[in-house]
């Protein structure tokens, strides 16, 4: 991501303005779109610029999510305790599944990751004595600001949208670092890599640490939004949910995670009065993205863009060759 | 063992009954090799003959069956590859492998990265541009979108961006058109006149030995001959074997 350009800049007017004359339902639509915006930054860190296949980001979600609103409930910790400890535990089992991540790559990788998510979820229906299993935990208080009533959905909305900004500054940062380069050097070629002296068992290994922590994160900001949670909400569909929202959004770029998340989330809500149609449309949606547009939807400008440098080239030939005619 | 003969420069780099095992197959029976402060020592052999392994020995990326190799005095054994390279071996990989992807300028700042000051990055890749004119021009390309020629060139500024005090370079000859490897061997001759610490590993021996102080020829996984390049350039099996003229080409070439 470069320079801001005017349409990123009215993105964000638009999300900073737009959400007042919203409903409560679309409302709550746009703090899920911003709490799946981070999974995705999370999940584009190991994938995009690592090159590392995780299906089971729904696992770190689910810690995240539990560690906060267990430490809340039972032992009455304020968010801003809670969501840190969450943040450490995520980053903790992020450290754990790094490990297979330097050996396994690829599909074996992937199968890893979801195994990871399968175990995740299991153990919150099962562990009952701590997670109370299916019947969930309940009531999580939101987040207590001096000043701000976060229990207003549009005050929260703003709350979980200046940490995605937080966020999003955090990842320019870090993929402009020697860190983000030395990913983006293993994703290349890891034998080359090692031979620029760059550690790549470290560096791999690290990038699962931050992507998990900021996973979890956005499990503390989706507990303490919708204050009930139960094991459902983190099964393998959510990891893959998040793995389309970075694939149709832009595989590698920031801006598209958000577009991502923004997309996959909404356009299903908007196409749901077709009824039997809507799966129809929304799988074909997909394919064509993934057939036109292999950079995601961030990519539609460049790409429309080239085809029109191409088609002025062409037309540019055809006057010139008409001219050269007797 | 035989006890180390005092000589002038203690060397950089020394191999010493070197061998390797590929999954019961024997590459490396008995290699040594050494490399002295400034010098530029080729490394050559036909195909197959161990030289490739003998590099991925160096760098620890093979195990070692039997023998000895040192960096500085230094026993390599147990020292992952990225650690010898931030301790001063410079590499350029068989195949060249830049990162297709990234722009010129990001390759280089990636050979930069793990071992130059920030500061200095930049005055050494003015360096690099003076070395090779080529990369200046093309420094916001996309590596991938290089001739093979130019990505051996990047390859090379790549690994001069961490200041090696050894360089090492695998095959940089391979795959190039005739026109890019005089060019490259140009570039090579240059770098020895900047006293640049070089082993070269080549299958082209004829314009190693040309440019070489001193080379060693590997067969079968065995150092079978050694000495100053100028004396092995003459030497009439060296000649037969890998320089592809018959004795009496020899005696025509002057």
């Amino acid at each position: 991501m470069g320079r801001l350009n005017p349409l990123g800049l009215a993105v964000i007017i638009a999300a900073i303005v737009i959400p007042i004359f919203l409903s409560e339902y679309a409302l709550h639509l746009m703090i899920m779109v911003v709490i799946f915006a981070i999974l995705t930054l999370s999940l584009n860190l190991i994938s995009g610029y690592g090159g590392l296949i995780s299906l089971g980001h729904a696992g770190f979600f689910l810690i995240g999510s539990y560690t906060s609103a267990l430490l809340s409930v039972y032992q009455g910790w304020p968010f801003w305790l809670s969501a840190p400890m969450a943040i450490l535990l995520t980053a903790t089992s992020g450290l754990l599944l790094g490990f297979p991540a330097l050996r396994w790559s690829g599909h074996f990788l992937a199968v890893i990751t979801i195994a990871f998510g399968s175990i995740a979820q299991l153990l919150s229906i099962n562990w009952v004595f701590l997670t109370n299993g299916i019947d969930g935990v309940a009531p999580i208080l939101r987040p207590y600001l001096p000043g701000i009533d976060l229990t207003s959905n549009l005050n929260y909305y703003y709350f979980v949208l200046i940490c995605l900004a937080f966020i999003v500054y955090l990842m320019i940062r870090l993929v402009a670092s020697g860190f983000g380069r030395a990913l983006k050097a293993i994703k290349d070629d890891e034998t080359a890599a090692a031979c620029m002296g760059i550690d790549v068992r470290i560096t791999k290994v690290s990038a699962f640490v931050i992507s998990a922590a900021l996973a979890g994160f956005a499990g503390a900001l989706y507990a303490h939004y919708i204050r009930f949670l139960n094991p459902d909400s983190f099964s393998l569909d959510v990891s893959i949910r998040i793995f389309m929202m970075m694939i149709i959004g832009g595989t590698g770029s920031i801006a598209g995670s958000i577009l991502g998340s923004f997309v996959v989330y909404v356009l299903p809500e908007v196409l749901r009065p077709l009824q039997d149609y809507y799966y129809l449309i929304w799988g074909v949606i997909v394919i064509v993205v993934m057939l036109f547009l292999p950079g995601g939807l961030i990519s539609l400008g460049s790409v429309v863009r080239a085809r029109l440098a191409e088609r002025k080239d062409r037309a540019d030939q055809k006057i010139v060759s008409t001219e050269a005619q007797p | 063992m035989q006890p180390e003969a005092p000589v002038a420069g203690t060397p950089l780099l020394e191999v010493r009954q070197l061998a390797v095992n590929f999954g019961g197959i024997r590459a490396l029976r008995d290699v040594h090799l050494d490399v002295r402060e400034g010098e530029f020592v080729a490394l050559i052999g036909a195909n197959g003959a161990g030289k490739t392994t003998t590099l991925k020995a160096i760098l620890n990326s093979v195990e070692i069956a039997r023998g000895e190799i040192r960096f500085r005095g230094r026993s390599t054994v147990g020292i992952a590859t990225h650690h010898l390279v931030r301790m001063g071996i410079g590499v350029v990989p068989e195949g060249r492998r830049v990162f297709p992807a990234s722009s010129v300028i990001e390759n280089l700042e990636l050979g930069a990265l793990e071992r130059t000051p920030k500061g200095e990055a930049g005055a050494i890749m003015t360096n690099v541009f003076d070395l090779f004119p080529v990369l200046k021009d093309r420094r916001t390309q996309m590596a991938g979108s290089l001739s093979g020629g130019e990505q051996q060139m990047l390859a090379m500024g790549r690994a001069l961006m961490g200041k090696p005090d050894l360089l090492l370079l695998d095959e940089p000859s391979m795959g190039l058109a005739p026109k890019f490897v005089d060019r490259i061997f140009e570039i090579l001759a240059g770098l020895r006149n900047t006293k640049t610490t070089i082993l070269l590993i080549e299958q082209n021996a004829l314009m190693s030995l040309e440019i070489a102080d001193r080379a060693f020829v590997i067969d079968q996984g065995k150092t079978i001959m050694s000495g100053k390049a100028s004396d092995l350039i003459d030497d009439p099996k060296i000649a037969g074997a890998y320089l592809g003229r018959s004795d009496e080409q020899i005696s025509h070439a002057d």
